[in-house]
Order: structure tokens, then sequence, then C-alpha cells
């Protein structure tokens, strides 16, 4: 009954897909599946969405996409608007994250959100073949959760700081500084954990 | 200890390049099929392939007409020609007794055809779906919207009238959606939709209309997509509390209720979830 519904509007016609946009610059939904995936998925990744979590983040995205793309009017990227949604996806998933670990892991006294969900994330495989991208994925799960916004999508994701301000609802001043401070909180970050781990070359 | 000019380069390359795998995306992609997400079957879909399915959801019926095979277009023209002839014919015999002078004179080659709306329109068995599983969110979102448009497929032998009245837009021309008008000043904020809200489509006021008497009216069972979705819905919301029994219980509601439904899957999948949280834990969340 309804899957032809949602096919039929994975296609939709250009026309119906931005107001104020040439049809040919709006793309469809597979296209903007094809096209996105991987950054969407990325971008989750790096925002602390783990495990089984992350597929059904991305795929919350790409509901939300799919419901939204007819309303997409062009005023930014679409890059923009896909990470804007999978950051609040993000938001949501980090959440639900962060009281699972709580109710099942006892926080020990002094110990933070923050904390918890680095230890998760860097319980996996501290060293190894892959061993620089599990340290700085431990840095930036320590990082907080602003912070770590910011970094993400400056630094990672490569959007321009306006493009942030639009993304995250942050004035620009206040997204440049903070993508400052999540730089340097990541370098220190990085710093301190490469100095807890000897046998890294680094 | 730490330097803040610590090079973080590295680092954030390693977090650049940290992308899915190939069977990553395999199983994303079959869980967004699998949840109604048109996201195309092929790895990359070709900007073109897309295009071309935009071009052909956005013609009218007469470029779509001209697209058909010769075998269709002589079928469709063969019963075109028949339901011509046939409607003058039944409309003289029915106005036997009426004076000559109102009765309309046999169709020359100048006079406009009866209109088409004498025809009695053949109704189609809808299209079983390739898969009807929809996640919950999605069954959320897509139940306040109106239907889209049935696939472009000529499976009829006359043009279509859809019964659907909500369908009726989307057969001229896929002209601007009525539920969702947009306005030139929306704010950059509107431009990043809230995930939470889904979008408050109102029911197509044509739902008030009664059926015109020439129309052929179409028994729909009433969906039990909603009562799912909300029973579906204070599972998992109880399930994200942690609240091991109450999901539980919603769930046993669900199965009571709609053992078959469309969200069973869903339902199966909330279970075992429910069953790996710890039995205090319910408890401790109260």
């Amino acid at each position: 009954m309804a899957a032809h519904t949602f096919e039929n509007r994975a296609f939709a016609a250009p026309a119906e897909l931005g107001q104020g946009r040439a049809p040919s610059d709006v793309p469809g939904m597979a296209e903007v599946y094809a096209t996105h995936f991987k950054y969407v998925w990325r971008c989750l990744r790096a925002l602390g969405v783990q495990g089984d979590l992350l597929d059904d983040a991305v795929q919350d995205v790409f509901v939300v996409v799919q419901r939204k793309l007819p309303d997409f009017e062009g005023q930014a990227q679409l890059s923009t608007w896909l990470y804007a949604i999978a950051l609040r996806v993000a938001r949501r998933y980090r959440v639900r994250m962060a009281t699972d670990a709580r109710k099942l892991v006892p926080a020990e006294p002094g110990s933070s959100s923050d904390a918890g969900l680095a230890d998760v994330e860097g319980a996996s495989a501290p060293d190894g073949e892959h061993g620089q991208l599990d340290l700085a994925r431990r840095a930036l799960s320590a990082l907080d959760d602003d912070k770590r916004e910011v970094f993400v999508l400056a630094f990672i994701e490569q959007m321009s700081a306006p493009e942030i301000a639009r993304a995250t609802g942050l004035p620009v001043n206040t997204v440049y500084s903070r993508m400052r401070a999540a730089r340097l909180a990541f370098g220190a970050e990085v710093a301190r954990l490469e100095s807890c781990s000897p046998r890294r070359s680094r | 200890m730490t330097s803040p000019d610590h090079d973080v380069d590295p680092f954030i390359r390693a977090l650049q390049e940290d992308l899915p795998s190939g069977a990553d995306e395999r199983r994303i992609r079959a869980r967004l099929l699998a949840a109604g997400i048109g996201v195309g079957t092929g790895i990359c879909a070709s900007g073109a392939a897309a295009a071309g399915a935009s071009a052909v959801a956005k013609v009218g019926f007469l470029p779509k007409l001209a697209a058909l095979s010769w075998g269709t277009k002589l079928g469709v023209a063969g019963v075109a020609i028949a339901a011509a002839t046939a409607v003058p014919l039944a409309v003289e015999l029915t106005s036997n007794e009426t004076p000559d002078a109102t009765r309309p004179a046999a169709p020359t080659a100048s006079d406009p055809l009866p209109p088409a709306r004498a025809l009695p329109a053949i109704a189609l068995p809808e299209t079983p779906a390739a898969s009807t599983d929809i996640d919950i969110d999605e069954a959320r979102a897509a139940e306040p919207e109106p239907v889209a448009a049935p696939p472009p497929e000529p499976r009829s032998l006359a043009p279509r009238r859809l019964s659907n009245p909500r369908s009726a837009p989307v057969q001229s021309g896929r002209e601007p959606a009525p539920a969702a008008p947009t306005s030139e000043n929306t704010a950059a904020a509107a431009a990043f939709p809230s995930i939470d809200a889904p979008s408050p489509a109102p029911p197509p006021a044509d739902h008030d209309r009664p059926p015109a008497e020439s129309e052929p009216v179409e028994v729909v069972p009433p969906s039990t997509l909603g009562e799912e979705t909300a029973i579906m819905d204070r599972a998992l919301s109880a399930l994200g509390a942690g609240q091991r029994e109450r999901a539980l219980q919603s769930l046993a509601e669900h199965a009571r209720r709609f053992p078959n439904g469309k969200l069973a899957r869903e339902r199966e999948r909330a279970l075992q979830h429910a069953r790996s949280l710890p039995a205090a834990s319910g408890s401790s969340a109260h």
C-alpha cells in the first residue's frame, strides 16, 4: 500500500523538490543517497553514534531526507542541509547512548558521560593497524558535544564557518571560536593519548 | 605536557578516511529499501538515471503515451475508438424518447467527441508492493502525507482515472503539491527541518466532499498503520527509557492486536532489544 508511495516520492519530479531552484539543480532521493551516503555515515560516526545505532541513525537521516526533500528550498547547499539533519539525529542518539551507558555501566564518581563514551569508543582496538584512527576517535570523543560538532563539520566534513553557522544555528563568530578551541582541545587530547601509548610511533 | 600546536592533521585525515565499507553500504541500503526509502538499486545511481526517472514522473499523460510500445499504443487506440463509438450509441439509446431537437446528432468528423468522463473507469488492483516493511519512523512520517503518484507505466487500457482523490494532483502534471505550500520568505531555520516533527500535512479536503455521482467509489479498508505506529511508538519510547516491562507490554499489545501487522518486523526487532535489557532496569527506571 504505502511502498509504492515511497518509491514514487523517491523519484519525485524536480519541480516538486525545491522552490526557487532550477529543476535540474535538485537531485532525487536516489541521487542524494548515492552522493552523500558515505559522508552522512562518516559524520554520524564522528559525531559519536556507534555500533548498531549507527545503522539506525543513518536510516533516520534518510527517512527525514525523504520526508523533507520536497520542502528543500535551496536556500543552503544540499550538503549543509543534510549535515544539519545528521547533526540533529546524532544529538538524539548521543543522548540515547549516554542514557544506556549510564544504566548499563554504573558511572564512577567524577566520571563524565563523555569519558564514558570515550571508553566505549576506544575500547575496541586501542592499538593495531588502525591505531591512528582509533586514537583520533578517542580524542574526538573526549571533546564536549559543542566542540565536537563544530570540529567534525569544520575539519572532517570541510564545511565553511558560515555553513556551520547555518547548520547549527550558531553565530559565525561563535563557530570560529569553537573551531579554534576544538582544534586545540583535539590536539591536546591526541598528545595526551600518545604520551599514554608508548608503543605508538608518533 | 600537551602542546597546543600539536600536529593533528594526520589524525584528521584518518577520520576523513573513515568511510563505510562496501558491506556497510550494502547492509544499510538493504535496510533503507526495506523501509521503503527509494535509495536506488545501484551502488551509485547515475545522475542521468535519476534525471530520467524524474523526467518520466513530471511529464504529462501524452508524453507518457508516446513512450509506450507500438503494441500498447494500438491496444489503447483500439479501446479508445471502441469507447468513443459506444458512448454516443449509449446516449442515443437512452434518449430515444427525447424530441429530436434536443437529441444530439450523430457525431460527425467535425464534432467533438463526447467527454471522456462518461467512460467507466477501469479499476485496477493495487500493485503488491515489493516490500511492505515500513520502518516505524518512516511510517510515522509517511502516514499523514498525501499518497504520491502511482507508477507511470500504463496498466489500464484507457486513460486511468484516479478514484483516490488524493492522487489527483499528480495526474495533472505534478503541479505544486497542495499539502506543502512553501513561501519565499521562509526563514533559514526552516531549511533545516526538525527531525522530530513530521510534516503536518493536513488531510485532503476532498475527504469531506461526497463523491460525485459519476465517480466510482472505491471501498478502502481503514488502515491500521496509525494504531500500529502509536503502539510501537510507546514501545520504543519505553525501550529508549530503558523501561523493559512497559516496552514488553506495548509489544505484547501490538502482537495481540496486529499479529501480522505492517510493523510486525519492527516489533520482533524491538522485542529482541527489550529482551536483551536487564530485567531490573525496568523497575529502576520507574
